[in-house]
């Protein structure tokens, strides 16, 4: 099945599916709104435990406002869906703690990751938060394959890594608008010591 | 009001409040920076996504990720915490190399920049300018790097491969002298010829615990050491230099290999008897090449069980003083190649175990009842054993005499 086809619905674009099969709503942090099959649910972790601790019946989901999903926006979540959609019935798989962990990306999942970083990003942050095991790890495994064949100076700038150096001006930064005395006393200090003072105190 | 709490990994909140399912979490804080299409903020990732990432990257890949920063090779250390690797360190006149496997198909090695590898896992040591030293000797710095990747990539065996005919006594020695290498585990020596003094300093220097392999590689035929035996496996390909004397000295062995060796069919006759009389576990499993080798006479004068498994003959024998049982093997696929292997009788071969019992039981009466000068009651009651003994053999036997027994199967 092609990415295009696979069967998300957004509700502006196409029709209510007419099967007896219950299709939750789900609405994005932006105001999409899609329908989900309780299939497709069962390869989210996170959404399949919300649901079943919801209890809607059928008249339920069509008649109640659609579940919202705050935090994460319409592009993504129709990316997340059509992708449970489409491994909807397929068994989720066990970390068998294997390493180097062998993930194969499937046709599908190759076309549907065929996308910009930054949305690829915002994928895997709603893989993780949704608790989708093989979404994170297909999305996972194209991230790693980024690394192949790259120079430790290519991998800096391939996957954005601050050195040793930048991490450490990053740390003190955060101590220091955390701490803004500490920030004075060191300067107090510093004048001091410019003045030919011993001691601080 | 319906209030609902899932927690995910410590980082996910989830709560329903009047229908609506919110996700606490810190996507919205971060500020993802507009990436160009080759760019991937992998660093914004959670901690556990990218350690999965890690997980998923080849060995190459992974240590290269490590060099970019202290924090990476802290995120690299945790991810690999669960896949120990083997190691090894191959030697010769050149720049050392550090190779490292992990189920054989993925690998990587680690050599000077110079040389010229048609090899995709190849990392030059250009590359790992960071953890290199300018003062440094070749070796040293691939020991520098060699501690910085087992703390990295944690080890499960090291090996220490060595180019016999590029090594000088002195380098051996700078060699030896290296702390980091007395938890080698492995010594395997190749190249054409290895010069004597400089593999008595080799095995002078290794631990019995350790195993050692010499292939492809000439020793010469004078060449002879206390430990040759005494390690926990041996394989020498060129077992010229091999005398009986030596094999004796052989303990707590789990393997030998022999190769080509002037050893006779008597040698091995004295060699199996000795096996037979020893208190010591001598070795496990023990193969040596047998082209001179005449059967009967290694067999002459042995107690055994003549027995056949799977179309292959074997020829059994017990030990007197330990709970221990041979099969002797003559295989002849390749070359002819004499193969022993010692088992417990619960472990194996339990039926023959059952009738070298028997045969030594009745020769040990026989020689008793001949002893008697008289006969009377004890020598009715010898004799009676005897026979029962005898029939006890009948029914598990197809031929025995003193000596030998055969099952067939």
């Amino acid at each position: 099945m092609s990415v295009e086809n696979a069967p998300v619905v957004d509700v502006d674009e196409a029709a209510i599916p007419v099967e007896k099969k219950m299709y939750y709503r789900f609405e994005s942090n932006d105001k999409k709104e899609f329908r989900v099959s309780e299939l497709a649910i069962q390869q989210s972790e996170t959404l399949n435990r919300l649901v079943e601790a919801m209890g809607y019946t059928s008249e339920d989901v069509e008649n109640k406002p659609a579940i919202a999903i705050e935090n994460i926006d319409g592009k993504t979540l129709k990316l997340v869906f059509q992708w449970c959609e489409h491994h909807k019935g397929e068994a989720i798989p066990v970390d068998d703690g294997s390493v180097p962990k062998i993930v194969e990306i499937p046709e599908f999942d190759a076309k549907l990751m065929d996308i910009d970083n930054g949305l690829l990003f915002k994928l895997i942050w709603a893989a993780d938060y949704l608790n989708i095991v093989q979404l994170l790890n297909v999305s996972c495994k194209k991230v790693a394959n980024m690394a192949q064949g790259k120079t430790p100076a290519q991998l800096r700038r391939v996957y954005l890594l601050p050195s040793d150096e930048e991490d450490e001006a990053a740390k003190r930064a955060a101590q220091e608008a955390q701490d803004p005395r500490a920030r004075e006393v060191e300067e107090e200090f510093e004048e001091r010591k410019r003045q030919g003072g011993n001691s601080f105190f | 009001m319906i209030d609902l709490v899932f927690t995910k990994m410590d980082r996910v909140f989830l709560y329903m409040d009047r229908r609506r399912c919110t996700f606490l979490h810190k996507l919205d804080k971060l500020g993802i920076r507009q990436t160009v299409k080759f760019e991937f903020p992998f660093d914004s990732l959670p901690i556990v996504v990218k350690s999965e990432v890690v997980k998923m990257m080849n060995i190459p890949d992974r240590i290269k990720l490590a060099i970019t920063s202290q924090r990476m090779e802290n995120l690299v250390k945790r991810a690999s915490i669960k896949q120990p690797l083997f190691y090894a360190i191959r030697v010769d006149k050149h720049y050392p190399i550090i190779t490292m496997d992990v189920r054989g198909d993925e690998n990587a090695a680690i050599a000077d920049s110079s040389r010229q590898f048609d090899r995709s896992n190849m990392i030059g040591t250009l590359e790992l300018v960071p953890w290199l030293n300018r003062k440094y000797s070749d070796m040293q710095n691939m020991t520098h790097i060699f501690k910085k990747l087992r703390r990295i990539l944690p080890i499960k065996r090291l090996a220490l491969i060595l180019i016999a005919d590029q090594l000088t006594e002195k380098s051996v020695k700078e060699l030896l002298s290296i702390p980091e290498l007395t938890t080698i585990e492995f010594v395997w020596i190749e190249g054409d010829e290895i010069e004597s003094n400089i593999l008595k300093l080799i095995m002078d220097w290794l631990d019995t615990k350790k195993d050692i392999s010499i292939i492809d590689c000439h020793i010469p035929e004078d060449f002879h050491h206390a430990k040759a035996f005494k390690f926990s496996s041996v394989h020498y390909e060129d077992a010229d230099w091999v005398e009986i004397e030596d094999l004796l000295t052989l303990e707590d062995c789990d393997a030998v290999v022999l190769g080509r060796n002037y050893l006779s069919s008597e040698d091995v006759n004295r060699f199996l008897k000795f096996w037979i009389e020893s208190d010591l576990d001598m070795f496990e499993w023990f193969s040596m090449s047998a082209e001179t080798l005449e059967m009967t006479e290694v067999l002459e004068d042995l107690i055994l069980v003549k027995t056949s498994r799977d179309g292959q003959d074997y020829s059994i024998v017990k030990a007197s003083r330990k709970r221990k049982i041979m099969s002797i093997t003559l295989e002849e696929e390749d070359e002819d190649c004499l193969r022993l292997c010692v088992y417990s009788p619960e472990e194996s071969f339990t039926k023959e175990h059952k009738v070298l019992e028997l045969m030594e039981q009745k020769k040990k009466l026989e020689t008793e009842l001949q002893a008697m000068v008289k006969n009377g009651v004890e020598a009715r009651r010898l004799t009676m054993e005897i026979r029962k003994l005898s029939k006890e053999l009948d029914s598990v036997c197809t031929f025995y005499n003193e000596k030998t027994a055969i099952i067939a199967h």
